[in-house]
């Protein structure tokens, strides 16, 4: 942080932002172009292709000001301090390099809405070349492009989704924080996200790129340059992944508030703090992965090709060694989101607090134990495949562990029905059959039958769609009052939250029917007796989309056109995050709160309120 | 209040439609179809799309990649006998499954084929296989069964000479038959499946039968 003393003397010497930023990226991309064919490791330029991601997005970083600091501590020149939150409090903090934490957690939010229209544009587009059963709308060789662009880009957006905006913005003020341990970490793990979506929105100039998410070699060693924005683009992912990761860890650990001890921490953070252990621990295996690759398709080394000594097992079990804890990654904030929602609303309890982080830590642990149930039928020793389908089954025990938590807080509650909640209790209808049917995936015999069909496409957009992004959206109307300081208009967000279920339910509960008519993944043509069916679920998907439109609807109007003032605690819940007032002032809290209480205390005789924060105007605790 | 509305919604819409369009390239089937001919398929088979003899395409973004010409896009009628021209430039290439070198799902289950023998002589003759070793490229559609070897050019042969390869085929009912060549010539690329093989317009492509 920036005295004031060093404030007064600093020296401007060139503007800091994203505009810097891209006049730098520009020719730093043209500069790797030229250095790549200039060594000419690869006719097809793989080489400058990746070099030219690689430098230009170094020198967006640069350009936005990620050099400033560096500089000045290795050399000792005078450069522009990066803004500080108590300098800076205009709308232009939100297009600069901030080290707020509240400012990181919008701009994580808006770029991540914007990706995901871009996904979800990518997924309409693919139910519309799925409405006739040969490929007369999208030909056979654009389909896999458009498949590989929507899934890529929803990865990058489900990875981060909800730790970027609501970790980065929640945690410091749920634990009784100013700041998070590593701001510029912080700042980082934001800054790579908008050259990943942009790296990876490029590769359509290069044709796109045909392997869908997994990046299977040897498909994507032969694929064209559009594979190197996703070998790019993936490994920026993975590098705000472990800057994410180990800042919150950090963050976590060391930073919480006299009085916040380990069992009044709030489940979300708990969420939140199992999440980054596996996104420090997994996504360098991932980055790896990604960089072995990018060297096969450059330098000409043969890791994964087998012809010349290498072997593409390697790449798969790399890839889902990082890929199933990843998708833990995904969906254990979210059940942190419905665990910490749902006894507020319920004005219990949080019922088996205690046994919740222990099943947040039993997935968490187990996702490390269960990768080759990817590989069920790829060839691997049929020895290892009990082991495999065990330790996945495992799995759903801690998962039902949180159900029963979250459940258990439910019984006999007078819930009181609000959007977050009706969102909640989506999550747990569909998340409950997305689990059950990964139940199913997880028996060897069923899978070897399932495999590579659209009942596993159905099963994991029940868990993804239906569960993180049910939960994200529980997020926003909850935290999005106290982020914006504007409340959310409840009718428009309650006809989206039934439009949304509905849709949802209705567009991908028919694909497992379709898997289990051996409909497979990733075809652009299907047997035509199918096409009744792909039909109601592709204007189903349209209503999807249509319910996201009314999401983004609601948040324009209610930010633009009514901005009804939230009061400080809307929902007059008892954690700390809500005794604060909204929006939260720049330092978060006058002086270092001391914690006294737990924060699911309802209803419970003289409890007492949260925290001791000092004299500060807040709101009251909910009781 | 009205100026911010359309503003918004204005900024909306040219977000919402930019993105569409950026994504919706891929909706685009990219060469147009070959058409004018009614029961006839004229095609060119050449090594580098550069510097073909008959169609070249000098402005192709890969002038040095394997295709054929004009394009791969072919609209034919339902039910019908196609007769099929190709003019047969590239050299051999050699097929990793040697039951490849049959013909299959033609008229006749035969090929006439004029080509150069070893000694540079030109010959003709009507062939059901071929030498495994010397196909340059398979003309296969999976769908309707069909599936040619095209003989390569002699290397004895003299320069810019053509085997020509006619044959035809009988069609079904409309629709959209994915077709792929099925040697794995894409020079330059790991076992020789990437580059050409992969990108519609060059090696692959889509019979349409209407």
């Amino acid at each position: 942080m920036v005295s004031p003393a060093r404030v007064s003397e600093r020296r401007l010497s060139i503007p800091n932002n994203p505009i810097t930023g891209i006049l730098l990226a520009i020719p730093a991309y043209f500069v790797g172009i030229w250095l790549g064919t200039l060594f000419g490791l690869n006719d097809e330029r793989n080489t400058g292709v990746i070099l030219g991601y690689v430098f230009a997005t170094a020198a967006f970083l640069a350009g936005v000001g990620f050099l400033n600091y560096p500089l000045e501590r290795l050399f000792g020149w005078r450069v522009t301090p990066i803004s500080d939150p108590d300098e800076n409090r205009g709308i232009g903090r939100f297009f600069r390099l901030s080290l707020d934490h509240k400012v990181i957690g919008i701009q994580y939010l808006v770029t991540i809405l914007l990706m995901l229209l871009f996904g979800g544009i990518g997924a309409m587009l693919i139910r519309t070349s799925l409405l006739v059963p040969d490929a007369s709308i999208t030909p056979a060789g654009n389909y896999l492009p458009l498949i590989g662009l929507h899934s890529v880009m929803m990865i990058f957006i489900t990875s981060a989704v909800i730790v970027g905006p609501f970790g980065n913005y929640l945690v410091p003020l749920m634990i009784g924080a100013r700041r998070m341990a590593f701001p510029r970490l912080e700042a980082l793990s934001f800054w790579v996200v908008p050259p990943a979506a942009v790296i990876l929105a490029a590769a359509t100039f290069w044709g796109g790129f045909p392997t869908g998410w997994t990046g299977y070699p040897p498909l994507s060693e032969q694929a064209l340059q559009g594979m190197d924005s996703y070998i790019v683009g993936f490994t920026l992912i993975a590098v705000a992944l472990v800057s994410s990761g180990v800042n919150m860890l950090a963050t976590i650990i060391g930073l919480r508030a006299p009085g916040m001890t380990w069992t009044r921490l709030p489940i979300f953070v708990w969420g939140i703090f199992t999440t980054s252990i596996l996104g420090l621990l997994a996504a360098p295996v991932l980055a790896a992965a990604l960089t072995m690759l990018a060297m096969d398709r450059s330098v000409q080394t043969t890791f994964f090709l087998a012809s010349n000594g290498g072997s593409n097992y390697l790449w798969e079990n790399l890839f889902w060694f990082f890929g199933h804890p990843e998708v833990y990654i995904f969906i254990l904030p979210a059940f942190g989101i419905i665990m910490e929602i749902v006894p507020h609303f319920a004005r219990k309890p949080l019922w088996g607090y205690r046994t919740g982080v222990v099943g947040l830590f039993g997935v968490a642990l187990l996702s490390w134990f269960v990768w080759q149930h990817h590989l069920f039928v790829s060839g691997i020793a049929p020895v290892l495949r009990p082991f495999y389908m065990l330790s996945t089954e495992l799995i759903s025990i801690p998962t039902g562990i949180i159900f029963l938590v979250t459940l258990g807080t439910l019984w006999r509650a007078r819930v009181w029905f609000t959007v977050p909640m009706l969102f909640c209790l989506g999550f747990l209808f569909n998340f409950l059959i997305g689990g059950i049917s990964g139940v199913y995936l997880s028996d060897v015999p069923t899978d070897v039958t399932l495999h590579g069909s659209y009942f596993s496409m159905a099963h994991f957009h029940y868990t993804i769609m239906g569960g993180e992004i049910f939960a994200l959206m529980a997020a926003c109307y909850y935290w999005l009052p106290k982020m914006t300081g504007k409340m959310l208009s409840p009718t428009i967000g309650r006809i989206h939250f039934w439009t949304m279920f509905i849709a949802f339910n209705s567009t991908f509960f028919p694909l497992f029917l379709a898997g289990l008519l051996n409909m497979p993944r990733r075809v652009s043509t299907y047997d035509p007796s199918l096409v009744g069916l792909n039909r109601w679920v592709s204007i189903s998907a349209y209503f999807l989309f249509a319910s996201m439109v009314l999401f983004a609807g609601n948040l324009i109007y209610s930010w633009f056109f009514v901005a009804k003032p939230a009061v400080a605690n809307p929902w007059h819940a008892r954690s700390l995050e809500w005794q604060v007032p909204t929006p939260p002032p720049a330092r978060n809290f006058d002086r270092v709160p001391v914690i006294v209480a737990g924060p699911y205390d309802y209803g419970i005789p003289n409890a007492r309120p949260v925290a001791d924060l000092g004299g500060m105007v807040g709101a009251t605790g909910g009781g | 209040m009205l100026r911010r509305v359309s503003f918004v919604a204005a900024g909306a819409v040219i977000v919402v439609i930019a993105m569409v369009a950026f994504v919706g390239l891929f909706m685009l089937p990219r060469p147009g179809p070959l058409e004018g001919t009614t029961t006839k398929l004229h095609l060119e088979t050449v090594g580098a799309v550069g510097a073909a003899l008959e169609w070249p395409r000098s402005k192709d973004p890969h002038p040095d990649w394997v295709g054929y010409l004009p394009t791969t896009t072919w609209r034919v009628p339902a039910n019908s006998t196609i007769q099929v021209q190709i003019d047969q430039e590239d050299s051999a290439t050699g097929l990793r499954n040697p039951f490849w070198g049959k013909v299959f799902g033609t008229e006749g289950g035969n090929m006439h084929v004029a080509f150069f023998d070893d000694k540079g002589n030109p010959q003709e003759s009507d062939m059901t296989s071929i030498d495994p070793t010397q196909a340059a490229h398979t003309f296969a559609i999976p769908d309707l069964g069909v599936f040619v070897p095209l003989l390569g050019v002699n290397a004895a042969a003299p320069a810019n000479s053509t085997n020509v390869i006619t044959f035809s085929f009988k069609t079904k009912g409309p629709g959209r038959y994915h077709w792929q060549c099925f040697v794995p010539c894409g020079a330059k690329t790991i076992f020789g499946n990437g580059g050409p093989m992969q990108t519609i317009g060059y090696m692959g492509g889509t019979l349409i039968v209407v």
